[in-house]
């Protein structure tokens, strides 16, 4: 096992291909952690072959890969953007759409110009062996900007994740910012396409930030751990590669994915006890679950509690959103003066009519937000109290169509007279997330 | 023009490949409606990687390949639904990992073999003009089951989309209920994974339900409208790329060329869809706006 790699080490397209991994898998790790913050996997999915057609071209006529696949990946972005905003349409099937559309545009193109067979297949799945000099350099600049553009937006960008609806009634403007976030991802997978080829970027941009928050809950730890197993699983799966003769990017995959299982294992037992790790048992005692001091810790965990959450989906209604109070505290006025009040929209109404096939929303919801919207802690009880009643099987939609969920969005202190506005400022967030690509069921 | 959308299936192969994307159309159209009633579309997609490896396994150990691709569907459904339950993770990462690791077992796998990029593009892209008898046997077998499946079952999936604690109110078993629709969503992706290949079988599950849904509001009006654009589009793009690749001599990939046609088709339809709309809404102000200034005379 040690002598291959020995040798393959004293060549230098092994070297590079080394050092490639390495910073992909690092870049590809913390920009992970944004796309789970943000339930971007399928759109990554969707991106790993939306960005084929791009590269196809940029063969064709002879230009650098790089610059095919974001430019084209960037044009699906805005279409996607653009188709989102019609109500008819779910995110998640039109991603599914676009995804298939734009990848047949690129086998059609494959097929029209002759030959080159070796070549698509090295789009697709990589060829980190044929790594050039050039190729390098192209990876450490636009992964130093891409990182450096992160860190600078790092508060924004984990605020608008966490509570859209307090980011958007603070002045972001969220629409831009969700375009920023899908461009950053875009051309972070474009990057990888060298090292593993287009098909399987997902790996390296979900499997080492989904093994970070097995271990942690912290952001910046899940990033760095995130980097770590990235660039390990980089090294480890080109070893593996060399020696038992696979192909690269499939052994650097299956190497992330085995890290995966392994920590999976391990953390086990610690997670199903711990009051963190379990989110069924932090709901179930939402009060003792929610540090209130500590306001830079942010919970991954919070993410299941953000609406449109899937897999039937807990409403925010239990204690699950102290990350998003505290954010809400500390780095912004979450609630919007009297002068902007007026444009904030009616989620209510927007909601009802909106979709015909949403689901329906539970009568008991009505009920719920009459009776306790205006004391916060009332709220929190009434709201605890329904869960216990079953409340919570249904969607997200309790918190958004009840319309005063204040108290789990406002600190206790600042009660008295935010309520109604917060409740407002809720309802901009059920709209906040639909304009987002987060997949819903 | 009428010769264009029908010389073409008067040699045997072409006549072979429309019955196949009929069948799928009508597979993939009804299921399709489900899936996005549900919200499944990234379950498709994780299922057609999912598959990728089981294929390349029984390519590799010279077994029947649907045998390859229902296994793993099968396994797959069961690592999915063991997941879901298990909500210690997003759902979404997992469906992503499961896609990625499976993808990447399938790569892995076929790259011991000897003709690795031939048979990588023909696994990834299908072929479906190689379509045989035998395949149009299977196809219609497992079209006849997943129909039987989703008329028989109408009611409960309808409800179940709309109204899940309803539905578990009234008895029915939404975990029963959701294995089934999972189930029936991996058959289909079995059932066109070798013509369409592995990469482009969602298409044949989404798009049709999505153009069906900016038409009509009714389930099973679209279900009828996504069946019949499916169809459409399958039938035109076939054509199409027959016409161009013999009359023109531009080679166009079959398989890519029907996806491409339903997406530019669906993308007609929510256009054409949108400006109804828009029409509709400026004539009822207009009238509106009419009735006032008749008023207003008065």
């Amino acid at each position: 096992m040690i002598r291959p790699i020995l040798d393959s080490l004293a060549q230098p397209f092994f070297r590079r291909a080394l050092l490639e991994a390495v910073l992909v898998g690092a870049l590809a790790g913390v920009v992970g952690v944004h796309v789970l913050l943000r339930r971007l996997p399928f759109f990554v999915v969707a991106m790993s072959h939306a960005t084929f057609p791009g590269v196809v071209l940029a063969s064709m006529l002879g230009t650098s890969l790089f610059l095919g696949g974001s430019a084209f990946g960037l044009v699906v972005v805005v279409l996607l953007v653009v188709l989102g905003t019609n109500r008819a349409l779910d995110d998640t099937s039109l991603i599914g759409v676009l995804l298939a559309g734009s990848f047949a545009v690129g086998i059609v193109l494959q097929s029209a110009r002759s030959g080159g067979s070796k070549e698509l297949s090295s789009f697709l799945v990589g060829s980190v062996l044929t790594v050039t000099s050039a190729d390098l350099a192209t990876t450490a600049v636009v992964g130093a900007i891409l990182l450096l553009g992160l860190a600078l937006t790092h508060k924004e960008l984990v605020l608008t994740a966490f509570d859209p609806g307090a980011a958007a009634a603070g002045g972001y403007r969220l629409r831009l910012v969700e375009l920023g976030i899908l461009a950053a991802v875009t051309v972070a997978l474009v990057t990888t396409v060298p090292v593993v080829g287009t098909l399987l970027a997902v790996a390296v941009l979900t499997v080492p930030a989904l093994t970070a928050r097995l271990w942690t809950d912290d952001i910046r730890t899940a990033m760095a751990v995130a980097a770590a197993v990235g660039a390990g699983s980089g090294i480890v799966g080109l070893a593996v590669s060399a020696t038992y003769d696979i192909a690269a990017g499939g052994a650097i995959a299956l190497t992330a994915a085995a890290v995966f299982a392994v920590s999976f294992v391990l953390t086990l037992p610690s997670t199903s006890r711990s009051s963190k790790g379990s989110s069924r048992q932090r709901r179930r005692e939402p009060t003792s679950s929610c540090p209130s001091s500590e306001t830079a810790r942010l919970m991954l965990d919070d993410l299941d509690c953000a609406p449109g959450a899937r897999g039937g989906g807990e409403p925010g209604v239990g204690g699950d959103q102290c990350g998003a109070e505290h954010l809400g505290q500390s780095h912004v006025e979450p609630v919007p003066g009297p002068d902007r009040r007026p444009e904030l929209p009616h989620a209510v109404q927007e909601v009802l009519m909106g979709e015909a096939l949403a689901r329906p929303v539970p009568q008991v919801g009505y009920g719920l937000g009459r009776r306790g919207g205006v004391e916060a802690a009332h709220q929190v009880v009434a709201a605890d109290h329904a869960h216990h009643l079953g409340v919570d099987d249904r969607g997200g939609g309790v918190v958004n169509i009840t319309g005063q969920p204040a108290a789990n969005r406002v600190s206790p202190s600042r009660v008295g007279h935010d309520v109604v506005e917060a409740g407002r400022v809720d309802d901009q967030h059920f709209k906040a997330t639909r304009l987002g690509t987060h997949p819903k069921r | 023009m009428f010769e264009v959308l029908v010389g073409p299936f008067r040699s045997p192969y072409m006549l072979r490949a429309l019955v196949q994307v009929l069948l799928l159309a009508v597979l993939g159209g009804l299921v399709g409606v489900h899936v996005l009633l549900r919200r499944l579309a990234f379950v498709t997609e994780a299922l057609q990687h999912t598959v990728f490896p089981g294929i390349a396994a029984a390519f590799l150990l010279g077994q029947s390949l649907l045998l390859g691709a229902l296994v793993a569907a099968v396994a797959t459904v069961g690592l999915l639904v063991a997941t879901t339950r298990a909500r210690r993770l997003d759902a979404d990462g997992v469906l992503a990992l499961l896609t990625a690791t499976a993808f990447a077992l399938g790569v892995v796998l076929v790259s011991r073999g000897r003709s690795f990029q031939h048979d990588l593009t023909a696994l990834l892209f299908g072929r479906i003009l190689t379509v045989d008898d035998h395949q149009l046997v299977q196809t219609a077998v497992l079209a006849v089951v997943v129909v039987a499946a989703v008329l028989g079952l109408h009611k409960e999936l309808v409800l179940l989309a709309f109204d899940e604690a309803g539905a578990a109110a009234l008895g029915y078993r939404p975990a029963v209920l959701e294995v089934v629709l999972n189930v029936l969503v991996a058959l289909v992706v079995v059932a066109a994974i070798r013509s369409v290949g592995t990469v482009l079988v969602v298409a044949f599950v989404v798009t049709p339900a999505a153009a069906a849904r900016s038409v009509t509001r009714s389930v099973s009006g679209a279900m009828a409208v996504a069946v019949a654009f499916s169809a459409a589009c399958g039938w035109l793009g076939l054509a199409l790329s027959f016409k161009l690749s013999v009359d023109n001599g531009v080679d166009l990939a079959s398989g890519a060329t029907v996806v491409l046609v339903m997406t530019a088709g669906f993308l007609v339809v929510v256009a054409a869809a949108a400006a109804v709309r828009l029409l509709g809404r400026r004539r009822a102000t207009a009238m509106a706006a009419g009735a006032v200034a008749a008023e207003g005379a008065r």
